[in-house]
């Protein structure tokens, strides 16, 4: 959806334009990782020596950290503090969203607490959290909550908002009745929302999990991260935060994405062809 | 036999000023089955508001819509001005959702699909998705559609108006040959005189709001036409004159 591989590269880099159009995309993510560690080792060697350990010491402390289990651990107790608050805003801000979209009372109701909880800083509610619940699990889970539901309410109740009423009125016509307008029209129309709201309600969640275990907790990402810093560690706090972040670029391509490729394949079977 | 019957129909609708807006005023006619009628007005008339009364989708504010025999329960479908495919399904599915929808038991599916889509020359593209064909064959799927649940009465709300010019006039032809070969009732509605004078044996002509019948003219053209027919072309002419307001 937001990202095609329809960019024609070929032009600017005569070289790949032999190459088969589905391989483009990986050649184009492969510059885009070799830029970013170049960077890196440029700035580490050269510019900001002092500040930025270079990639051997860091890859090495990113296998040590994997190899001795200990990010498994720690990753673990991360995990399910962003799983379950994040499963709980979704159960929660699905038919929230959908209510919000289809009668306009509960959306004047809600929509002023949405766009405040859209807007209130995921700083102050990680502190409020620890403040009413202790330094506990369920600050984890109730922080997520209160974080990622506004954000995720707002995408599925605009995504109702804007299923097709023509498509509606067509299901009438035909007598479809609701259970099967709710499969054919209804939830078609919404999976590029339910998708949109995984995907920026997870990036949220993870977010504010690293927060509150910095601040309260004695397990954790966040809580390592924090760890290393006291420590005065460039190369732990680096390790932690890269080996984190590979793990939900991998819950990004291998889950939502391919979910996504599932759901719009009616789309890019057209490459956008358009017959006489 | 008659299939569709309006009798003094009048349908208002309240304004937020508390008076009432009078889109139809005693509008009255009869329709025999296997005609083919065109309704023709001015744009912002109420014709589709006509079409909706028909359907069963609104209730009239007086009068009475008397669809075939009162004794025998008809089927009435539309086909849009836009084609309105569920874009996520395949031609095949699409109308597979008419036929499920309509109660059409699963035995019949397959045979129906393959007959509307040859009918309509799109016979390979069952399980091509919608966004990979053109305005025109989306249109054609939509009629497809229609037609596959079989019903009595086809109620067509300006299906051709979005078209450019060639692929409408191979529309029009293509959808007389299907009625031909159908004989259902279709009640086509429109704005353009030429398109109402070539496709119909009759035409309606509405005046503007409050909309009422200001004209019924039968078209006296053998079959097979052409769209440049002079005949048609002068008929199209005083159809024209009768919306605006002549007779």
């Amino acid at each position: 959806m937001a990202y095609d591989s329809t960019f024609n590269g070929s032009r600017w880099i005569p070289s790949l334009a032999a190459l088969p159009r589905k391989y483009t995309q990986f050649v184009y993510y492969g510059i885009s990782i070799g830029l970013f560690l170049l960077t890196w080792q440029v700035m580490a060697l050269w510019i900001v020596p002092e500040l930025l350990p270079e990639i051997g010491p860091v890859s090495a402390e990113m296998w040590a950290l994997v190899e001795s289990g200990v990010f498994f651990t720690h990753l673990a107790a991360t995990l399910r503090r962003v799983f379950v608050g994040f499963l709980l805003a979704f159960g929660l801000s699905v038919p929230l969203g959908i209510v919000m979209g289809l009668d306009e009372r509960v959306e004047y109701l809600v929509e002023i607490p949405i766009l405040i909880g859209i807007s209130v800083p995921g700083l102050a509610v990680a502190i409020l959290t620890i403040i009413w619940f202790g330094l506990a699990e369920l600050t984890a889970y109730v922080s997520v909550f209160l974080l990622a539901t506004p954000m995720i309410v707002f995408n599925f109740w605009q995504g109702t908002k804007s299923i097709d009423q023509d498509l509606i009125k067509m299901g009438t016509v035909f007598e479809a009745g609701w259970p099967r307008m709710a499969r054919h029209i209804i939830l078609p129309s919404l999976l590029p929302h339910l998708l949109a709201a995984a995907r920026f309600g997870l990036a949220l969640s993870w977010k504010i999990v690293v927060i509150v275990e910095l601040l309260g907790l004695t397990s954790g990402i966040g809580y390592m991260i924090n760890n290393e810093f006291q420590l005065y560690s460039i190369v732990g706090v680096m390790a932690w935060t890269l080996n984190f972040t590979i793990v939900m670029m991998c819950i990004e391509f291998g889950l939502i994405k391919t979910l996504e490729r599932r759901v719009t394949k009616w789309r890019s079977d057209s490459n956008g062809e358009v017959r006489a | 036999m008659t299939a569709i019957t309006l009798d003094e129909v009048t349908k208002q609708y309240p304004q937020t000023d508390g008076t009432q807006l009078e889109v139809l005023s005693h509008i009255s006619f009869e329709t025999e089955t296997h005609d083919f009628v065109s309704i023709l007005g001015p744009s912002g008339c109420g014709k589709s508001t006509l079409l909706n009364l028909i359907a069963g989708l609104d209730t009239p504010s007086g009068g009475d819509v008397i669809i075939g025999d009162t004794d025998r329960p008809t089927d009435v479908t539309f086909v849009f001005q836009e084609p309105r495919l569920l874009d996520w399904r395949t031609v095949r599915e699409n109308l597979i959702f008419a036929l499920k929808s309509k109660d059409v038991p699963k035995p019949e599916w397959e045979s129906r699909v393959q007959r509307y889509l040859s009918l309509v020359g799109l016979s390979e593209f069952g399980d091509e998705y919608p966004q990979s064909l053109s305005g025109g064959m989306k249109q054609r799927v939509a009629i497809a559609r229609a037609m596959a649940i079989e019903p009595d009465v086809i109620l067509m709300d300006e299906p051709f108006s979005s078209l450019d010019e060639i692929t409408a006039r191979e529309l029009r032809s293509d959808l007389i040959d299907i009625w031909q070969q159908e004989e259902q009732t279709i009640l086509f509605v429109t704005h353009n005189a030429q398109e109402a004078a070539y496709l119909s044996n009759r035409v309606l002509v509405l005046s503007d709001r409050p909309t009422t019948v200001v004209s019924d003219r039968s078209v006296p053209v053998e079959r097979p036409r052409s769209p440049d027919d002079p005949d048609l072309l002068h008929l199209s002419e005083q159809l024209i004159s009768a919306l605006h307001g002549g007779s």
